[in-house]
């Protein structure tokens, strides 16, 4: 589903998930093929705007500080110290991540979208979850790549 | 008691826990769509989220379904006194809804566990459990991916001064790495209370090895049996004798 739209209409027994349609119009991002093939209505593209860039935002949702993360301890300790030359290592934090395509008129406002959303619909539980938001142009990599973290 | 069950796409409990509350105690029990607003003409007593893998457990286990339109009504018969119980993925749902405190995490052993366990009843006062007595043991099955009950320091001494402990993983069991051994909790006003393990599997002789009779009190409180149920008729017919004998001589047994 890259690259789909994300305005999605609410059908019957949809989860308001993407509640407010001009809320969050212009962003795209991958859902769980199951999730979304049988509810959801794919209205159009993002409109391409004067102005308007499409960026990648990748958001990465970890772990608090202080709370245990049994899958990081098992890779630190059960494969990366057991490879023998990696000894500087002395932790690993699992995380999930995010990538988002957005149509904004800068890499920083791209952001700011993708981390509002994440605040209002909850997509992290900030009682054990922290959340980190980085931008940049989509399809870049190359020199002139703009990058926005938020 | 009208009661709703509310069924999520994933949802593998619902039928289980509908068998329990109609079939073997009698309620006006029966399933409800997600997707469909709460009835407004016949408004439901009770409302409970049945366990299973909502959206197949995709972002977080329950955190898609928090946002189901039947939720909405569900928190506003909460917000009114209702009494309103989730079990498994239906605790998290409430969770993820902001119906109840704290967080449910993957287990500390990575996996997905299946087994018995022990309860301890630690709050006998909820529309639940009122026909408890705290201390009482409860076997149960329990089975869980993401059944961690997590809450940090203030939290977890807010739940304890307040008595929002409803159930802890007794006798040295604790299958998921539970904060303080943490099984249920409830709202600051008692009536929304979520489960990590299944009553409605242990609430029928047939089902339970080991003693039925208090998971069925659960759901005998629920019908609305009177809380000083003489001892000789508490455990009648299958729906509260388990290997026969009343919730107090139950309780008795498991200590």
């Amino acid at each position: 589903m890259a690259g789909a739209c994300a305005s999605y209409a609410a059908g019957s027994g949809v989860p308001s998930m993407l509640p407010d349609l001009a809320t969050y119009s212009g962003v795209a991002v991958m859902l769980p093929n199951r999730v979304g093939a049988a509810r959801r209505t794919l209205i159009t593209a993002p409109a391409r705007r004067p102005g308007m860039a499409r960026y990648d935002v990748q958001a990465v949702i970890g772990n608090k500080p202080g709370l245990s993360d049994p899958e990081g301890s098992t890779i630190l300790e059960d494969l990366v110290l057991k490879g023998g030359e990696y000894s500087g290592v002395s932790a690993v934090r699992t995380a999930k991540m995010l990538r988002f395509t957005v149509s904004a008129p800068s890499a920083r406002a791209a952001a700011a979208t993708v981390r509002r959303l994440c605040d209002e619909l909850r997509i992290y539980n900030p009682l054990v979850s922290e959340l980190s938001v980085t931008a940049s142009a989509a399809g870049g990599g190359g020199r002139g790549r703009r990058r926005a973290s938020n | 008691m009208r009661v709703g069950i509310v069924v999520f796409p994933g949802s593998n409990c619902d039928r289980d826990m509908l068998h329990v509350m109609r079939d073997v105690h009698g309620m006006d029990a029966r399933l409800h769509w997600h997707g469909d607003p709460l009835p407004e003409d016949e408004p439901y007593d009770a409302a409970v989220l049945p366990g299973g893998f909502s959206y197949g457990d995709r972002l977080r286990a329950g955190a898609i379904a928090a946002h189901s339109p039947a939720i909405d009504g569900v928190r506003k018969m909460a917000e009114g006194g209702a009494p309103v119980l989730g079990v498994c993925n239906g605790f998290q749902i409430l969770v993820e809804a902001g119906m109840l405190p704290g967080a449910l995490l993957r287990n500390d052993t990575l996996r997905f566990m299946c087994g018995w366990t022990s309860l301890s009843v630690e709050n006998a006062s909820t529309p639940f459990t009122r026909m408890m007595r705290r201390g009482m043991r409860m076997p149960i099955p329990v089975a869980n991916g993401e059944g961690r009950y997590y809450a940090d320091a203030p939290t977890l001494c807010s739940l304890e001064d307040n008595g929002q402990v409803v159930f802890r993983y007794a006798d040295g069991a604790n299958p998921n790495g539970s904060t303080a051994g943490i099984a249920g909790v409830c709202n600051t006003e008692g009536n929304v209370v979520g489960m990590m393990p299944h009553p409605e599997r242990a609430a029928e002789a047939e089902i339970n090895p080991i003693d039925s009779a208090p998971a069925s009190l659960l759901f005998r409180a629920m019908a609305g049996e009177p809380e000083a149920k003489p001892a000789a008729a508490a455990g009648r017919g299958r729906s509260g004798a388990g290997k026969g004998g009343s919730a107090r001589g139950s309780a008795a047994r498991l200590r």
